[in-house]
């Protein structure tokens, strides 16, 4: 699966997952979104963007145990793919790509 | 215990389908509501209903998404909720009318439960005792006084009842004369006043207190002679003595006198009716004579079994044995002559008592709002359908059925009337949230009021009603003629018949309106009525707090009245204070209560009852410095010096003591011990109304403060000198309020012991008593529910209207082709509109005339079909009629004929 675009929300909800760490849920992929990425973005649509990825084979997840601080109810638990991890680094070369060779947004950028 | 928002997670779980990715949101919900709820409770609460609130839209968004392309609509869309997203979807389509429908729903579910959750909270729910539903007030009755009017019970009545009854299973007593009691309480860092009741041991059994700390005080500490105890109440130990646990045992100095802290109470005890107090034993003697004397208020838990009227019958039956039991106390003249009796009262009546009515009252008015909002959305949806009716003619022409065209339209209206339900919750948790603020005073128990079980539920059921009618009705009435299609739809006018149901659902919108503002219009009279009413005092610029001298040191009258006449002079010297008194009863804040007075000089008959007034002793200048007109004059400071028994009467108490004379130089004297010289009335005050701005004028005598040895008119003189005054202090040139500290200061020079109780002007005691707060309150809810039904039923006419010149567009383009003036055009329209506006008016009219009686008993100096009111409801109505049916017809005008007829 070599030509998966991602959309600015898909990338960076990927990148959050893997700042996260091994086995992050939903709650810790929000914050590190809201903090890192500067992207507010309510639970449910975090999911919602989630679960696209999984259908398409960029994530994967799992159930983990419930604990009593969250309503007896359990985590499910988020890593990125192979595939998801390729479809980042072809984005990331894509906008390198567009970004290279623009020397006048590099000084505006480094000054 | 802090846990989401109840309401939000009941709306989470209706909305997720049964899915790991649900449960893992769920969860997440929780887990980040409660790492926020560690930093502040109320943000975290927010943050909970805003992601619940994100996820009907994400749902909606994504069903959209499924039917473009194809695609599942994911984790997070209940397919069994299917029909509502495609509702939705519609609706997204016509967001003016959806918008208006929920947000018109809203504010007439909100209205209704707020309403609900007022009457439940305070009418409805039990009292805060175990098994409340047992518990009675049991008070004296002397119906020859006047109707309704009531006394407290006898000790011998108590001790009777106590031993006799079957029906009773306990009864205790609170002393009646320290209601609105305070006591001065040493407490660490000076002396305070706090509330304070004198109770039987037994009346902590009957209304099953419970202490939070060491225990109550028993029947032995109870009896006369017993060492002095106290119990105190949460509220006190948390607020005096910052929750000391070593307070029990310790000894206290209350009103100068030493007693032990036995325990303190669980918190929210209070006797009923009242504030959480500090409570001392009454201490009765089981073996002093019997006594004619109803002082006492009564409780008592009845039997299990036993009901209100088994209690009722038994102790009137015990009560006309009096004469014989208690032959020391009374006889059968006495009961004669008073048409004496005791009454059985349930607990809830006691405490409650005609507020329950008047809430009542407004729940019916706002169940008018209810269904004007109902009639208005009914409308929109009408207008709706009128609007698709081709759209719905192609899909029968398709095989659709009639029934699944009213399912469908069951599906728009719950997505409504959900809309309609959360936001109309919403708007009822904030008009709860004021109400204290509203109107303070008027209501008992509305410390905890709350959205509750009992509005939500009634919320769903309105909204389940509202989706019915909204959503079912509209495709069951419009005709679909799938054969009207083959004239390209142009055949389908609408019908004068459909038109019909409109204006009768906007002549019915206007009635109700015109009911609930003539009820507002009422209220709002009594209202300007009570408040304009002359009190026979100036009520401005006065500021009233109480005093009162421990007896240790003050014991005599003349301890007592050496420091209230420095005192009162010392106040007069304060800068901006003109005149300063003080008496034993603070207008519009003491109790009910009278004292047998005979007139010298007029034989009472036998069997007519003696004439029974108000006994208040005050400082010389008590009336003046009130504002009275006193005519004649009363005692001055050296009169009461010189023991002189001159007393000033009302104007009432004159009249009634000696019809048709003139009472100044006549003498009175109280009951009983006939033999001392009687009380001279040197002056006479005009007609004072400080029991109630709405009671009858008072009928009382005012005294020196100096008792007279063997003239008693009242108890005082029993129990020593008058030790607890209500000051009061009229200013000039500043505001009253401001001279709290100056006063203050003067009472701790002169005894730091003494503590001022709570200071309040007269206009506010004034505006929270009972009848001025009853009706401020009765009036600002019918006034926001009447301002409400005008806006609704202004925005009915206009929408029925608009649509009126919509659906005519063709008819109106032919009639000014053919030469018609548009003017005369958009006068017709108008003609129509007004039309039904006026057979609603009359329809209102007659309605206001019978509905209007429900609050004949709240108001004041008005008839229930007062016409003045009437009229005034009228011209405010005809304006915003003539405004909602001209804006629309005014378009009718603008109509170019070639569009119209093209269209």
């Amino acid at each position: 699966m070599e030509n998966q675009r991602l959309t600015d929300l898909e990338q960076l909800l990927l990148l959050s997952v893997l700042h996260a760490g091994e086995d992050a849920h939903a709650g810790e992929v929000q914050s590190v979104l809201r903090e890192r990425g500067e992207r507010a973005s309510s639970l449910g649509s975090l999911y919602v963007t989630m679960t696209r990825l999984e259908e398409r084979g960029l994530l994967r997840s799992r159930m983990g145990e419930p604990t009593a601080e969250r309503g007896g109810k359990a985590k499910r638990l988020y890593r990125v793919t192979g595939d998801g991890v390729s479809a980042l680094r072809s984005s990331r070369r894509v906008m390198e790509r567009m970004w290279a060779d623009l020397p006048v947004l590099d000084l505006g950028a480094g000054a | 215990m802090r846990s989401p928002p109840r309401l939000s997670r009941a709306i989470l779980r209706a909305l997720l389908p049964r899915h790991e990715v649900s449960e893992a949101l769920e969860g997440d919900l929780i887990e980040g509501f409660a790492r926020r709820a560690s930093r502040s409770p109320a943000r975290a609460r927010w943050w909970f209903r805003w992601q619940v609130l994100t996820l009907p839209y994400l749902a909606l968004h994504r069903e959209t998404r499924r039917l473009h392309r194809g695609r599942e609509a994911g984790p997070l869309v209940d397919p069994s909720l299917r029909p509502l997203w495609a509702a939705a979807r519609g609706l997204r389509r016509t967001p003016g009318v959806a918008g208006l429908s929920v947000f018109t729903l809203a504010v007439g579910i909100g209205a209704v439960t707020s309403t609900v959750a007022l009457v439940d909270q305070v009418a409805l729910r039990p009292l805060p005792y175990d098994e409340s539903h047992r518990l009675v007030a049991i008070q004296s009755v002397v119906s020859r006084q006047g109707p309704g009017e009531v006394w407290g019970l006898s000790e011998a009545a108590y001790h009777q009842f106590a031993r006799e009854s079957r029906s009773i299973e306990a009864i205790g007593l609170a002393d009646n004369l320290w209601i609105d009691g305070e006591v001065t309480l040493a407490v660490p860092g000076g002396a305070v006043r706090v509330p304070a009741d004198s109770v039987t041991a037994g009346l902590f059994d009957v209304l099953g207190a419970r202490p939070a700390m060491g225990r109550l005080f028993t029947e032995r500490e109870d009896i006369p002679g017993a060492p002095l105890v106290i119990v105190l109440s949460h509220e006190i130990w948390v607020t005096h003595f910052g929750e000391d646990p070593g307070v029990v045992g310790r000894t206290l100095t209350v009103d100068g006198v030493a007693r032990e802290v036995v325990g303190v109470m669980e918190a929210g005890f209070r006797l009923p009716g009242e504030e959480p107090a500090a409570w001392v034993p009454l201490r009765l003697d089981p073996s002093a004579l019997p006594e004619n004397e109803h002082s006492l208020n009564g409780f008592a838990r009845l039997r299990p079994g036993a009901t209100v009227a088994d209690a009722q019958a038994e102790l009137s039956a015990l009560t006309s044995r009096f004469p014989e039991t208690l032959p020391e106390a009374y006889d059968d003249a006495f009961l004669e002559e008073w048409r004496f009796g005791t009454r059985v009262l349930d607990l809830r009546e006691f405490v409650v008592g005609n507020v329950a009515r008047a809430l009542w009252t407004v729940a019916a008015g706002v169940g008018l709002i209810f269904l004007l909002a109902l009639t208005n959305v009914t409308n929109l949806f009408l207008l709706r359908t009128e609007v698709r009716r081709n759209e719905l003619a192609v899909r029968v022409a398709y095989g659709a059925s009639r029934r699944g065209l009213a399912w469908e339209g069951w599906a728009d209206g719950v997505v409504v009337s959900g809309g309609g339900v959360a936001l109309g919750l919403g708007l009822t948790h904030l008009t709860l949230a004021l109400q204290p603020f509203v109107a303070p005073g008027a209501l008992p128990r509305v410390e905890e009021l709350g959205l509750n079980g009992a509005a939500v539920g009634l919320a769903v059921f309105l909204g389940l009603v509202a989706s019915i009618v909204v959503g079912v009705l509209p495709p069951l009435l419009t005709r679909v003629d799938p054969g009207a299609l083959r004239q390209g739809g142009k055949g389908q006018t609408t019908s004068a018949g459909r038109l019909g149901t409109r204006q009768a659902l906007v002549g019915a919108q206007i009635a109700i309106a015109l009911v609930l503002l003539a009820g507002a219009g009422l209220m709002g009279r009594s209202f300007a009525f009570l408040v304009g009413e002359e009190l026979g005092f100036d009520r401005g610029q006065v500021l009233a707090f109480q005093v009162a001298l421990p007896a240790v040191r003050y014991g005599t009258s003349d301890a007592s009245v050496a420091f209230y006449r420095d005192f009162v002079d010392r106040l007069e010297a304060i800068p901006g204070v003109v005149a300063a008194g003080g008496a034993t009863e603070l207008p519009f804040r003491q109790p009910d209560g009278c004292f047998a007075t005979y007139p010298d000089g007029r034989a009472v008959e036998r069997g007519e009852a003696p004439p029974c007034l108000v006994v208040v002793a005050a400082t010389p200048g008590y009336l003046e410095a009130l504002g009275a007109r006193v005519t004649g004059g009363g005692a001055d400071w050296a009169g009461v010096d010189a023991g002189t028994a001159d007393v000033v009467v009302t104007a009432a108490a004159g009249a009634q003591l000696w019809p048709g004379a003139n009472p100044a130089g006549r003498t009175l004297r109280g009951w009983g011990w006939g033999d001392a010289p009687p009380y001279r009335v040197a002056g006479v005050v005009g007609d004072l109304r400080t029991r109630g701005v709405d009671r009858e004028p008072l009928r009382a005598v005012f005294l020196p403060l100096r008792p007279q040895p063997g003239t008693p008119l009242h108890w005082g003189p029993f129990w020593g000198a008058e030790r607890e005054l209500h000051m009061i202090v009229r200013a000039s040139g500043v505001d009253p309020v401001e001279l709290t500290p100056a006063i203050r200061a003067l009472l701790t020079e002169m005894d730091p012991d003494v503590a001022p109780g709570p200071f309040e002007t007269m206009v506010s005691l004034v505006s929270r008593s009972e009848s001025v707060a009853r009706t401020r309150l009765l009036m600002s809810l019918l006034g926001a529910a009447a301002i409400l039904s005008l806006f609704l039923s202004a925005v009915g006419l206009f929408g029925v209207v608009s649509f009126y010149v919509r659906a005519r567009t063709r008819e109106i383009g032919l009639r000014i082709a053919l030469g018609g003036r548009a003017t005369t055009v958009a006068g017709s329209v108008l003609r129509q509109a007004l039309w039904m506006a006026a057979i609603g008016g009359v329809a209102g009219v007659l309605g206001a005339l019978a509905g209007t009686r429900m609050l004949r008993s709240f108001l004041y100096e008005v008839e229930p079909n007062d016409p003045l009111t009437l009229v005034a409801v009228v011209l405010v109505l005809l304006p915003v009629t003539v405004l909602a049916a001209w804006l629309p017809a005014r378009r009718a005008t603008r109509i170019q004929p070639m569009d119209a007829l093209r269209e």
